[in-house]
């Protein structure tokens, strides 16, 4: 616990300190991988009470090639998201994204990406993506850099269809592409 | 100007004005506050939702440490112009992202932990937490300009007081209309009763218009007019007969010569009248009535003896004693004082106090009573007896004279009759009567009277009263017993020396030719019966003798005849020789002599004298001897005292043998009694020779000195014994002669000799 508040608190300060540009280049997975969380913060699984009960931890899955390392196991040994414990698992199917709250898609999948997108589509798993286009093509949300800045774009229509309740604020900030016009 | 001093019209448009001021001030007040505080509270609502809309936006930006997308985010606080500046922190109070309209960026304030949205000048500043998932992100400061707002006020507070004048107006307006209602009938009523108290017209009436209130006051106004009416006339008459009562009872107040003061419980004066003013000399504008002390005081400064008026002032306020008192003041005056308490209804309200002036009063007495001594005084220095007698004949006056005469004191005199108290009077009560009766005065002279063995005259005169009313005489008594004398000694002397004159010069001229008679018929007898050579010898040569011629003689008797003549001589020459004696003086033979020894001596000779045996027994007659012891010797002739003492003796043992008339009165058994009395009188020596013989009467007495005045028979005195006396007495040794008789009462012979020889002219 303290552990990671540290390690919270290093990398709080040397987003801070250092220059966008500087820890862009080193710390972009690192940030990325904290991003997941934060994202965590502003959605949310139906169900998640009592259905999900079945997973006791909340489960991140990375499908295709892991861009991480070993970053997602050092950032979330030990911190919770939503008071759960959390999992890091590496799917070989795309089945298996069925017992993860949230998957990230590797640019490695560029190809496949529609068949798995086609199964996870309808379902509440959240799909993070980092590969320019992917949102578009029906990632959730797909991290992207402007100047430097690691930024996101959430596709609306999708996260409509997945049933995840994704707040606004986080809407707002996101860059957003394919709108669900008022209903 | 004072409210209450302003008209009715004025007062309602007043109240109403003041009221609906009041309301609307307060009323907009509440409102203005109240519109005040909500649009603020507006601003801070809308400010709040601004905050919460712009926080919202911005906690994505935090929860992903996007400054640049805090930055943008904050950019749109440009839409929103009110806001001034704009400040994010984040969870650490450190600034995130700023947003100044003018490019310029405020210093960051403090960051707060609470919402926290406050007016600060011209700013609203407003901190609001920026929270997700009831986390906290980060506190965003906005400020807000207030111009706006306060733009809003202005325009809405010209607005209320445009308002507000509004109505201030409309309501004087209505005020001014509506008052009207009420104060025309209550104007109407002022002006009738200002009508009735100028004019003193209580019959006017006035006329209703409602039946309101002012309604009724009309009727209570009409109704009370007609009271007053009814009231005024019966005032009227109480009021005038009060004050003539009261005129009256004033008048008698001031009109009393007695100074009137009335204090009330306090001491403080209430009332007083004009002549209590001019009595104590109060001061002109008098004392407040609360300052008790000070007439106090004013009386204290004019009394003599202060103390003792104030204890009795102190003794009396506490009590409701009447008092009665003298009190003296300094300038002499003296003031009767009365007071007593003044009731009022059953309770004592006070005290009057009389002070009647008794200064003259009190002088005349001391006047009267010093002319009464006075003339006590006169009275009592008169030598007469002065009696005043009422008509009753009680005693009134007795003065010192009467006491001395009477020895009655005036004390025990008065009141007593006249009569008892002065016997002298008695036989005179008739006169004095008659004096009162007639008013005229009466007078007697001379009465006689015995007092003390001494015969007293007194002129009594009766002065009747007629000054006063009252019936009354004044009896005046003067003891004229001296001038009687005296004048009875005058009148004697002077017939004396008139006929001792006469008779001294007869017997000088008689006693020539006696002197011739005698010596002849000496000389004849001598011739005729003695032998002697001589005569024998003429006898021889006329041829005869003696013897013969003796014979003769005897036988013819002649030698008797002769010596008949010469008895007749001698006796003719010792009258002649007496009366010779009645003129002359002289003190050739004066010596200092004891006159007891004188008289012993004469009494020694009388009952010797041949001729007093011869005629009545001197040893049966009793004699007194009243010497007053230690008399001083004078000087005298003695022989020819004794010589009058004797003569005195004899009369008085003749007189008491001789007089059968005496004897059978008395019946015998009174002894015949010769007192000889001798007492210093004066400068004279009284000798008095008393008998208890008949007395003489008047004729005899005022003629008993005269020569040859005699009540003896012929050829028992020569009526010259008293006359021979006198002379020695009156002539010889200066002194007074006189004598004091009444038939019945005996008689006294009174002797006055010179103590002194200088006294002896």
């Amino acid at each position: 616990m303290l552990n990671s508040l540290k390690k919270n608190t290093i990398i709080l300060l040397i987003m801070i300190c250092v220059p966008n540009s500087a820890y862009a280049d080193l710390l972009e997975y690192e940030i990325k991988a904290v991003f997941l969380e934060r994202f965590t913060r502003f959605v949310e699984w139906p169900h998640m009470n009592q259905a999900e009960n079945s997973l006791k931890n909340f489960v991140i899955g990375v499908i295709g090639e892991n861009p991480y390392g070993g970053l997602l196991e050092e950032i979330y040994s030990e911190k919770k998201i939503k008071d759960r414990k959390v999992e890091i698992r590496y799917l070989e199917d795309v089945k298996e994204s069925l017992s993860c709250h949230l998957v990230f898609i590797s640019a490695s999948k560029k190809h496949g990406l529609a068949q798995l997108l086609s199964f996870t589509e309808d379902k509440p798993i959240l799909t993070v993506s980092d590969t320019k286009g992917f949102a578009e093509r029906g990632v959730l949300i797909n991290f992207f850099m402007d100047k430097r800045r690691v930024r996101f774009t959430i596709n609306e229509s999708a996260v409509r269809k997945s049933g995840l309740i994704m707040n606004y604020r986080l809407l707002e900030f996101a860059k957003i592409v394919k709108p669900v016009h008022g209903e | 100007m004072k409210f209450r001093n302003l008209s009715i019209r004025k007062k309602i448009i007043g109240i109403i004005i003041s009221s609906s001021l009041l309301a609307i001030f307060f009323g907009f007040g509440v409102v203005i506050t109240n519109d005040i505080r909500i649009f603020k509270e507006d601003m801070h609502d809308n400010a709040l939702i601004n905050a919460q809309l712009i926080g919202d936006y911005l906690v994505s930006p935090l929860v992903f440490e996007d400054k640049d997308g805090a930055e943008e985010m904050l950019a749109r606080l440009k839409g929103m112009h009110t806001v001034d500046n704009g400040v994010l922190y984040d969870n650490k109070g450190l600034p995130f992202a700023s947003f100044a309209r003018n490019g310029k960026a405020i210093e960051a304030p403090l960051a707060t932990n609470e919402i926290i949205g406050e007016f600060e000048g011209k700013f609203l500043n407003l901190y609001h937490p920026i929270t997700f998932q009831n986390k906290r992100y980060g506190i965003l400061y906005l400020r807000f300009s207030t111009a706006l707002l306060h733009e809003k006020i202005q325009a809405y507070l010209v607005t209320m007081i445009c308002l507000m004048v509004f109505l201030v107006i409309m309501s004087y307006f209505l005020a001014s209309r509506f008052q009207r209602v009420i104060s025309k009938p209550i104007l109407e009523l002022a002006q009738v009763t200002g009508r009735v108290s100028k004019g003193a017209d209580y019959s006017i009436q006035v006329q209703k218009i409602g039946d309101d209130e002012i309604g009724d006051l009309y009727d209570g106004f009409n109704n009370m007019l007609k009271q007053i009416r009814l009231r005024e006339a019966e005032r009227d008459k109480a009021e005038s007969e009060l004050r003539e009562r009261e005129e009256v009872l004033r008048g008698i107040l001031e009109s009393t010569a007695e100074g009137i003061l009335v204090v009330d419980v306090k001491g403080a004066v209430s009332h007083n009248n004009a002549r209590f003013t001019e009595m104590w000399q109060m001061p002109q504008e008098g004392f407040k009535t609360d300052e008790n002390t000070a007439l106090i005081d004013h009386f204290m400064e004019k009394l003599i003896d202060p103390q003792e008026f104030l204890k009795k002032i102190k003794q009396l306020y506490d009590t409701t004693d009447e008092s009665f008192d003298m009190i003296r003041l300094r300038d002499g005056s003296a003031f009767e004082t009365f007071s007593c308490p003044l009731i009022k209804g059953g309770k004592a309200a006070g005290r009057v106090w009389n002070f009647r002036d008794m200064t003259a009063h009190i002088k005349s007495a001391e006047e009267m009573n010093r002319l009464r001594n006075v003339l006590k005084n006169m009275i009592d220095s008169m030598p007469s007896v002065l009696v005043g007698i009422d008509s009753e004949g009680r005693v009134t006056h007795w003065n010192r004279e009467a006491s001395r005469v009477t020895g009655l004191a005036q004390e025990k005199a008065q009141g007593n009759i006249l009569s008892e108290v002065f016997p002298l009077l008695a036989v005179d009560m008739q006169r004095v009567r008659q004096a009162i009766l007639s008013r005229e005065v009466q007078r007697d002279a001379k009465v006689g009277s015995q007092v003390d063995g001494e015969r007293r005259f007194s002129d009594i005169t009766v002065y009747p009263l007629i000054s006063d009313g009252v019936d009354g005489a004044v009896i005046r008594i003067d003891d004229v017993t001296e001038r009687v004398r005296i004048e009875e000694i005058m009148v004697q002397s002077e017939k004396m020396f008139s006929v001792g004159g006469l008779a001294a010069g007869m017997a000088h001229e008689i006693n020539n030719p006696l002197a011739g008679v005698l010596q002849n018929t000496q000389n004849a007898l001598r011739r005729l019966s003695e032998s002697s050579p001589v005569n024998d010898r003429v006898a021889e040569e006329s041829g005869t003798t003696m013897e013969c011629i003796k014979v003769f003689m005897d036988k013819r008797g002649i030698l008797r005849m002769l010596d008949a003549v010469r008895d007749s001589g001698k006796r003719a020459a010792v009258i002649v020789d007496n009366m010779l004696s009645f003129s002359r003086k002289s003190e050739s033979h004066f010596l200092l002599q004891s006159i007891p020894d004188l008289l012993d001596k004469t009494l020694d000779l009388a009952s010797s004298d041949y001729n007093l045996k011869k005629n009545y027994d001197f040893r049966k007659i009793e004699i007194l001897r009243e010497y007053q012891p230690g008399l001083p010797m004078i000087y005298c002739e003695g022989s020819k005292i004794q010589q009058v003492i004797l003569n005195l003796l004899k009369n008085a043992a003749q007189a008491m043998s001789e007089s059968t008339e005496y004897s059978m009165k008395d019946g015998g058994a009174a002894r015949p009694l010769i007192i000889l009395r001798a007492k210093q009188e004066g400068e004279m020596l009284r000798v008095e020779v008393e008998d208890n013989g008949p007395g003489m009467p008047e004729a005899v007495r005022k003629r008993v000195f005269e020569p040859f005045f005699t009540t003896k028979g012929v050829g028992f005195g020569t009526g010259l014994g008293l006359s021979v006396s006198y002379f020695i007495i009156t002539e010889n040794h200066n002194g007074t002669m006189t004598l004091e008789s009444m038939p019945g009462s005996g008689t006294k012979f009174v002797i006055r000799l010179p103590l002194e020889r200088s006294t002896l002219a």
